[in-house]
């Protein structure tokens, strides 16, 4: 299945020709109306597969820009590419500094378009990537007892086995087999690798924090 | 009376019946220093003196004392100032010196705080056969002196006044040509008080620029026009800006005798004036480029949405036409669709384009009854001081009786202040710059045209001046005349421009009579 390119805006003939253009260019659309109704559609905000947003900035309701943001904000990741009947710079830098891929001014020619919308879906692909590796990196960690947890927070700060030992008051060789076991669970090759995998999913190397995931 | 030869042809008169007869007070004073003789006037003055004794006032009838008491080294005592007094030291200096006095003026002070009085003392040397005499005469000016110094201080008054208000004021005498000039009316034209001055000697101060008009106002007063006037004089080398008024005073056949008028120093005010007039068009401009700025924002985003519509709606069917389609037959149901999508959203962008049009025409302000020169006099301060920067002569020819138009007269001034600024831009160059804002009207069309002596048309096709965004200035976007164009024919008119057989360019409007249609 192609990727699908969602279309939000709420003028109609612009929207049928956008969702023709990137029809015939092979991608898979859907459009909608308004802000609101793309919010409507919970399947569209978590894609399988690699997918973006073509947004038009001013819309009645919710606008373009809110749009972005409010899906940020719930942590949805979708690649956004602006469309303006406006040439209004102070608002499209505010999109891009908030990650717009591209802030086209209409009318735009295909290739504007499909260029900012094969970069959107390059995003998306990456994004979806890392998502599923911080996925599978959490289910892992999800695999490790509480006291396993713990030897692995102090592993990652880089101290001595014998110093988390004196530190848990247990003995160097219960630490060991404790450290054996996270390597295997977490499927860490070395020292770097765990800490490389710890940092994927935010977890501090430095300082040991009580909360556990 | 003066010599002694003189004396035998009225010898036959007593000198007794001689002094009876003069009428003004003389004495007679013999080498004792007393009186011998005195007229009647004299006596009258002398016979009031015992009443006004006692009181302060400076009285004729004191000095007359003074005279009796002359051979007393301690004067008449009625005063403390009585060994200073200067009739006294008058009289008996002719005493000592023998030499007569003529026409003396002395002044006398009676009490400290006191009244001054003015008398003018005439002595005679006689030698008469009785002995060496002096005849005195005396003439009490007091009052004269008096009104002198009334009459000064009121020239004062005035002066300070004319002063803090800026305003001189002179006075002609036709039949001598000359002119009187209070010390301010000097002072602005950077004279010294007091300089003899003519209408000549004025009109050389007057700014070469407006010695014509000024001329010209001067003999329409003399004909019996009113004489109210603003213009330019040179003083030391600057410009300053003076209002005239004057009332000129004929003889029975209206031939001028006298003038009198004044002249008011308006500098000042004439460049708030500027300041203004230079305020208000940087308002105007802000405010069309703002109103401009809305329209076209509002238009680009109208037109934006069918245009991107039917670009991709193209671009679409282009790429279903194309032959690497993996060999299959395009859909020709879907062009189709597309086409159909293209012409409905062209139908629209037109269709903007028309709602523009109607909106425009719908802002013009209801159309009233409107007096073209009323509404061009309204505006002529402001192009007045444009001209006045630009150092341009301004020339307005209205024509009396226009026949009023209809339409929006805000919309009609600013097409006209355009004209008349865009004339001024036109005159950058040396030579005359004149620019003439004229109306004239018969019974069915009025005109206003704005002709300069500037650089002229060079362009092939003179239309071409009015389609936007033409333009031969660095700064502006070249909508005046588009836009002037719009205002002039939402109002049924048309607006042309010709080149002038001289310099420049004319350009007018031509506007239906109000109720010719």
């Amino acid at each position: 299945m192609p990727p699908t390119v969602f279309i939000v805006d709420d003028d109609p003939s612009v929207r049928k020709s956008l969702e023709r253009l990137l029809r015939a260019s092979g991608f898979t659309t859907q459009a909608f109306a308004s802000a609101e109704d793309f919010l409507a559609c919970r399947p569209c905000q978590n894609p399988k597969e690699p997918a973006c947003l073509v947004l038009d900035v001013r819309m009645p309701g919710i606008s373009g820009i809110n749009l972005q943001q409010k899906l940020a904000k719930t942590g949805i990741i979708l690649p956004v590419v602006f469309i303006t009947g406006h040439g209004d710079i102070p608002m499209s830098v505010q999109a891009m500094k908030d990650g717009a891929i591209d802030f086209l001014p209409k009318p735009f020619a295909e290739k504007e378009l499909l260029a900012a919308v094969e970069q959107a879906l390059t995003k998306a692909a990456r994004l979806q990537e890392e998502t599923a590796e911080k996925a599978e990196i959490h289910r892992r960690v999800n695999t490790l007892t509480p006291r396993e947890y713990e030897v692995f927070r102090w592993v990652i700060t880089g101290m001595l086995n014998k110093e988390i030992a004196a530190e848990l008051r247990v003995t160097e060789k219960t630490i060991k087999v404790h450290r054996a076991r996270v390597m295997q669970k977490m499927a860490a090759a070395s020292l770097a690798d765990l800490v490389r995998l710890a940092e994927k999913i935010g977890i501090a190397s430095e300082k040991r924090s009580s909360s556990g995931n | 009376m003066k010599k002694e030869r003189d004396l035998p042809q009225v010898e036959r008169l007593t000198i007794d019946e001689f002094f009876q007869g003069i009428p003004v007070p003389v004495f007679l004073l013999n080498e004792d220093r007393r009186v011998e003789k005195m007229t009647p006037a004299a006596a009258a003055i002398f016979s009031g003196l015992s009443e006004s004794a006692g009181g302060d006032e400076c009285t004729f009838g004191r000095v007359v004392n003074c005279i009796h008491c002359l051979d007393d080294p301690r004067g008449c005592g009625h005063t403390p100032f009585c060994g200073k007094c200067p009739v006294r030291k008058t009289i008996l200096d002719i005493y000592a010196t023998g030499q007569p006095c003529r026409q003396k003026e002395v002044k006398l002070t009676l009490s400290p705080d006191g009244h001054d009085c003015h008398l003018v003392i005439s002595a005679e040397l006689l030698a008469l056969p009785s002995g060496r005499k002096i005849l005195l005469h005396f003439e009490d000016i007091t009052a004269r002196k008096k009104a002198e110094e009334k009459l000064a201080l009121t020239k004062d008054i005035l002066d300070r006044a004319q002063k803090v208000a800026r305003v001189g004021s002179w006075h002609m005498d036709f039949l001598t040509n000359t002119m009187l000039w209070t010390d301010e009316a000097y002072r602005l034209f950077g004279l010294e008080p007091g300089t003899p001055v003519n209408y000549d000697r004025f009109l050389q101060k007057v700014h070469p620029g407006d010695r014509e008009y000024v001329a010209r106002k001067w003999r329409a007063a003399l004909a019996g026009e009113p004489y109210e006037i603003e213009h330019r004089i040179i003083v030391n080398g600057q410009v300053k800006w003076v209002r005239e008024k004057a009332e000129v005073e004929t003889d029975k056949n209206g031939k001028p005798l006298r003038a009198i008028g004044t002249v008011q120093d308006i500098t000042g005010y004439k460049q708030q004036e500027t300041d203004k007039a230079r305020l208000q068009r940087e308002l105007l401009h802000v405010s069309r480029v703002t109103a401009m700025g809305e329209l076209t924002a509002a238009l680009t985003h109208e037109m934006n949405q069918p245009l991107m519509a039917i670009m991709g709606n193209v671009q679409a069917a282009q790429r279903l036409l194309a032959p690497d389609a993996q060999g299959q037959e395009p859909d020709l149901e879907e062009i189709r669709e597309i086409l159909a999508d293209v012409v409905k959203d062209s139908k629209r962008a037109a269709e903007i384009i028309r709602k523009i049009r109607v909106y425009l025409k719908k802002s013009l302000h209801k159309p009233v009854l409107l007096d073209l020169n009323t509404a061009i006099r309204e505006i002529l301060p402001l192009i007045r001081s444009n001209a006045l920067i630009k150092n341009v002569s301004l020339n307005i020819e209205l024509a009396p009786d226009l026949p009023p138009a209809r339409g929006d007269r805000v919309q009609l001034q600013q097409v006209i202040v355009n004209l008349a600024l865009n004339g001024f831009e036109a005159m950058t160059g040396e030579g005359e710059k004149e620019l003439t804002i004229r109306t004239t009207g018969n019974e069915k069309t009025v005109t206003v045209s704005v002709e300069d002596t500037g650089t002229g048309i060079t362009v092939d096709n003179p239309e071409d001046l009015f389609k936007p965004f033409f333009t031969t200035k660095n700064e502006g976007m070249g909508m005046g005349l588009a836009v002037n164009k719009s205002i002039i024919e939402a109002h049924g008119g048309t607006l042309k421009v010709e080149n002038n057989r001289g310099p420049g360019v004319t350009f007018s409007f031509i506007l239906p009579v109000y109720g010719g249609d």
